[in-house]
């Protein structure tokens, strides 16, 4: 019962959003059936979560006087992470896939590379949901550090 | 045209930014919520404007782009002059928190009336009037928050104005003082990062001496915590957490990177998903690719409306009175 007189910090729900996206990766990865459905729900709890968390925790931490500023350069950080896994890593694996499958059969060299099947994102997903695992970590180790700050702001003294 | 769509997002950008400034300064206890809130709406309102788009049901883009560019500014405009801060701890009322439920209930329908009206529209072709009513009853919804702040300004307008000018000074005193029993829950208590910008208002009403006194008092108290082990206190220069950063100042902590890169991580494979979800689902085989992403645009919603609401709940865990 260490952390009885403390308040929990908010980073805590952000990491809960990555474990919760983690798990939506793995589905997407694997590709059971109904996989699109439960993880378009992790992904899209996770992902919007994270939203409404980061800009309340960033108030709490660095005040309101920039606030503007200070949003919108972490909001940054949204397209760069977009930008890695979307342009560098995704669309690679998905290409290196579907010209893979491309050699086995036929095919008019004109046509549209297409990759079917779980495998062209299962690399993809699976980096991902690790990724998502090390943000996690992230977020605790800022729990840790950010103790004091929640205990001021919304924790009570207790005698 | 791109830089069209450069300014286009940069008045986007604008928007949310003051949105989420005055949300925050005139609710400072209650940030998840309204953050929530107001990032879920402006998640949800693609798909209000997708249904409007279908109501209206136009065949000339430019015109439909025209009305998305001119509606908002119409909006806000006039909406200017009624959003001001109003010193959110100074007005804490213990409404607030049904206040909130409200809109979450109000929200949670809403999201819930949407996807029932994307699955119908999907499913079925619908006649132009039927879709016309869906969108009238949408509206209807999106109007119903509007009713709460006249409520409580009814409710509340019989107060004594002096009680609101009075309640400052003495929260701070009994947020300050430890040993005294604690506050009722709804109490106004000050947080830490408001105390800076009240300071001119409140403090410079009292003589230099008292003032010094005070923080002297205070810094004497968070030694004494220091000392017990409680608070963990670093003496550098600058803002110490919880205070008014600059984004300079912000940009050597590593709090401030910890988050970046947790958001990098976390979102950025997030926005990945819904980018690529056209060809995910292709690639495992479904064929109507754009119910996915209808569906996570309201997961989404729920998300961010969630989010704030959960986070508020951790925060305030272990902050219940305990008797």
């Amino acid at each position: 019962m260490i952390c009885r007189d403390y308040a929990y910090p908010r980073p805590v729900a952000i990491a809960v959003a990555q474990l919760v996206m983690s798990v939506g990766h793995i589905f997407f990865a694997y590709g059971w059936p109904g996989a699109m459905h439960i993880g378009t729900l992790l992904i899209g709890l996770g992902y919007g979560a994270h939203w409404a968390i980061v800009p309340a925790t960033a108030s709490e931490l660095f005040g309101l006087k920039k606030f503007g500023a200070l949003y919108n350069f972490l909001t940054l950080a949204n397209p760069a992470g977009s930008l890695v896994f979307s342009g560098l890593i995704a669309s690679s694996i998905y290409d290196r896939e579907a010209e893979r499958q491309a050699q086995g059969s036929l095919f008019n060299p004109d046509d549209v590379l297409r990759c079917r099947g779980s495998i062209c994102y299962f690399l993809t997903s699976l980096i991902m949901s690790g990724f998502c695992l090390i943000a996690a970590a992230l977020s605790m180790i800022l729990v840790q550090r950010t103790k004091p700050v929640y205990t001021n702001l919304y924790g009570k003294t207790r005698n | 045209m791109c830089i069209l769509i450069f300014v286009g997002n940069n008045g986007e950008t604008y928007f949310n930014t003051a949105a989420l400034v005055s949300g925050v300064q005139n609710f400072p206890k209650s940030r998840g919520p309204v953050v929530g809130i107001l990032k879920g709406f402006a998640g949800l309102g693609g798909a209000i404007l997708s249904q409007v788009y279908t109501m209206i049901h136009s065949s000339d883009r430019a015109s439909l782009i025209f009305m998305v560019a001119v509606a908002p500014s119409v909006v806000v405009v006039p909406l200017m002059f009624f959003i001001r801060p109003v010193g959110g701890h100074r007005q804490i009322r213990s409404s607030d928190a049904t206040s909130f439920t409200v809109i979450y209930a109000v929200c949670i329908l809403l999201a819930a009336y949407l996807m029932a009206v994307m699955l119908v529209e999907d499913f079925i072709d619908l006649s132009h009037s039927i879709i016309i009513a869906f969108t009238v009853v949408l509206f209807a919804i999106l109007l119903v928050p509007i009713f709460i702040p006249i409520a409580t300004s009814c409710f509340t307008a019989s107060t004594d104005p002096c009680d609101t000018l009075e309640e400052p000074l003495l929260g701070d005193q009994q947020g300050q003082d430890p040993g005294q029993s604690t506050t009722p829950d709804h109490g106004p208590e000050l947080i830490f990062s408001e105390v800076e910008d009240e300071k001119p208002k409140e403090v410079d009403l009292l003589p230099a001496v008292e003032r010094h006194k005070r923080i002297a008092q205070l810094q004497a108290k968070l030694m004494q915590a220091a000392a017990e082990g409680a608070v963990r206190v670093k003496r550098r220069r600058g803002p110490h957490r919880g205070e008014d950063f600059t984004l300079t100042q912000a940009l050597v902590k590593a709090d401030f990177w910890l988050i970046f890169f947790s958001l990098l991580l976390g979102s950025g494979s997030g926005l990945t998903v819904i980018d690529n979800l056209g060809q995910m689902s292709q690639s495992l085989g479904y064929d109507n690719t754009h119910v996915f992403v209808s569906m996570i645009s309201i997961w989404n919603f729920l998300g961010r409306i969630g989010g704030g609401y959960f986070s508020e709940l951790i925060v305030r865990y272990d902050t219940v009175p305990e008797e």
